[in-house]
């Protein structure tokens, strides 16, 4: 029992302290291996085991393939197939805005990326058209976390790992519904807006100049075809199609629409290495920290103590939701799914929920937290491309954060929008 | 000094970055390999696996540079409103902590799995965990660069 509380107070501490998340792991770790006579270099060991991993690889080459298509001109032909699409009904461009979300998801799993190349050219566009500023960074940054639930996302591959070995292939495909369903449900408020301030109807290209716009864009479209068709027919695994979408993003840009430069290049791999870096570390130190966890029987504890306030599934579920957000409201995506992971799916496992609905739930949950403040990098990333302030967009996203809670009480209550399509494919 | 700092950095970029591509190359070839020749590459695992272990502890040094490893500052904002400078001495601190505990007991765990072999590679399991005292070493460096800046800063901040 002192060791579990060492373990995590020192932890909070330290973090509160403004300690990196993952250093903080680390070290908490170490205290706690020093109390209990353990010898210390376990910790060292546990930490540098799962980076030699060849699903873990998938991680920075997914994150790389996606800043190629952020970067170079793919992302802008996406948009202008969405407008296609979606760009005549009422409010047209936020529908375009959720859409091209939803595609650019497909082939990228990062919602900051996806706010930054998607509002940095729709937010302009949107304001210029007579939408509120606010309203067009609410939408943009809202509809980005589609990306985090539909395939390919390194965040699945991050909880694959933390919770000791799920299918990543069945961990996509689950997805696929429940992002669908976060694009669904913002639509309707984004819609509901857009009469009431009588925000304009788009006017896209039709007949000969929509074909011209459709086929321009099917070279980035293929990146979705690829990545998703190559992991859920098993011909790939995961890591092989995240390089395959690195090599083609990288023809494609340099190649076809030739948008790609030395210096953006340079820039690209920059921040590549940042992302990927800091988070492969964390998922080491996390998994020294998560080895403690079990050893100290932590998750049978916590367990214990919520089947003491509640043993109704749906009730603890509504708990777990709970902590969730308001975890994620100070946490960073990342570090929450790989230390509530070993933490919290025990529990759910014992109460008849599968490892991968749990999943997606964690990543529907978590993917609010990133556009909620005080910490949310989502909603930054897009008050800062956007213009604006936290307050004033703050204002003006409570009617998406209820949609996107809505969508959440869905997916945990109905497991059949997770585990339909994976059943179906007999993963 | 700064410039040397920079060129430093420029360095260490280039090796990561040569380091990343490289796996993407032998990924890649192990995909052609595997679906087009129907004969895969064995050594391709381990080498990815090694890489990867070296680019993720060599960059984590790296990355104290930009601030890469994230942190929770909303608490840290509210207790040390009137001394911001106490956390960034604590993070400076933590960065030597992470030194100590790398180079002490890393060289303990090099020194456990000598005898271990990696089976296509043939090289010493030893020289994987390597990477974790050299990381050790490395930190070292960059928290001079950080006590540098975070003085120069500091003697800035005075002036105005």
């Amino acid at each position: 029992m002192n060791a579990a509380i060492i373990l995590i107070v020192s932890f909070l501490v330290m973090i509160f302290l403004r300690i990196p998340i993952s250093f903080s792991l680390l070290f908490s770790s170490f205290l706690t291996i020093f109390y209990l006579g353990l010898p210390p270099m376990i910790a060292l060991q546990r930490m540098a085991d799962p980076l030699d991993n060849m699903s873990m690889m998938a991680i920075p080459f997914f994150i790389l393939a996606g800043k190629i298509m952020a970067d170079s001109g793919i992302s802008r032909r996406i948009i202008n197939f969405a407008n296609i699409l979606v760009g005549r009904v009422r409010g047209g461009l936020a529908f375009v805005n959720i859409v091209a979300s939803m595609l650019f998801g497909g082939m990228s799993g990062s919602s900051v990326a996806d706010t930054a190349s998607i509002g940095s050219i729709l937010i302009p566009e949107m304001e210029k058209k007579g939408y509120d500023r606010d309203y067009s960074i609410a939408v943009t940054v809202t509809s980005s976390t589609e990306g985090l639930i539909i395939p390919p996302s390194h965040n699945a591959i991050i909880y694959a790992q933390a919770a000791g070995g799920v299918s990543i292939a069945s961990l996509f495909l689950a997805g696929a519904i429940p992002g669908i369903m976060v694009g669904l449900g913002l639509m309707l408020p984004a819609y509901i807006i857009a009469v009431r301030k009588k925000y304009p109807k788009g006017n896209p290209p039709k007949g000969k100049a929509a074909l011209k716009v459709a086929l321009d864009s099917i070279w980035g479209l293929m990146t979705i075809v690829i990545i998703i068709g190559g992991v859920l027919s098993g011909i790939f695994t995961a890591t092989e199609s995240a390089v395959i979408a690195v090599v083609y993003a990288l023809l494609v840009a340099t190649f076809v629409y030739r948008e790609l430069t030395v210096t953006k290049f340079l820039k690209i791999m920059r921040e590549t290495l940042e992302t990927t870096i800091a988070v492969l570390f964390l998922i080491g130190t996390a998994s020294a920290f998560g080895w403690l966890l079990a050893y100290l029987n932590i998750p049978e504890l916590v367990a214990n103590t919520i089947l003491n306030i509640s043993s109704n599934k749906y009730v603890i579920l509504l708990i777990i939701n709970a902590v969730l957000l308001l975890l994620g409201m100070i946490m960073d995506m990342a570090p929450l799914i790989v230390i509530t992971t070993p933490i919290f799916l025990p529990l759910a496992v014992d109460l008849g929920i599968s490892p991968i609905h749990f999943g997606i739930i964690l990543m529907v949950n978590l993917g609010i937290g990133l556009c909620t403040p005080p910490v949310g990098n989502t909603l930054f990333v897009g008050t800062i491309v956007g213009k604006s302030t936290i307050e004033n967009v703050f204002k003006a996203m409570w009617p998406f954060y209820l949609a996107m809670i809505g969508i959440l009480l869905l997916v945990t209550y109905i497991p059949f929008f997770a585990e339909w399509l994976p059943s179906l494919l007999s993963f | 000094m700064h410039k040397f700092f920079e060129r430093v950095d420029k360095i260490f970029f280039a090796v990561l970055s040569a380091t990343l591509l490289f796996n993407v190359a032998i990924t890649f070839s192990q995909v052609i390999a595997r679906y087009v020749f129907n004969s895969p590459l064995v050594w391709q695992e381990e080498l990815s696996g090694v890489t990867m272990i070296y680019l993720v502890l060599v960059g984590t040094t790296w990355g104290i540079r930009k601030a890469i490893h994230i942190s929770v500052m909303v608490v840290s904002n509210f207790l040390f409103k009137k001394a911001p400078i106490i956390p960034d001495i604590l993070e400076i601190l933590g960065y030597i902590v992470y030194s100590m505990l790398t180079i002490i007991y890393g060289f303990q765990l090099v020194d456990v799995t000598k005898f271990q072999i990696l089976p296509t590679l043939g090289i010493k399991q030893s020289y994987i965990y390597g990477v974790i005292p050299i990381s050790g070493f490395l930190m070292l460096y960059f928290v001079f660069e950080k006590i540098f800046e975070l003085r120069k800063s500091k003697k800035e901040g005075d002036k105005t």
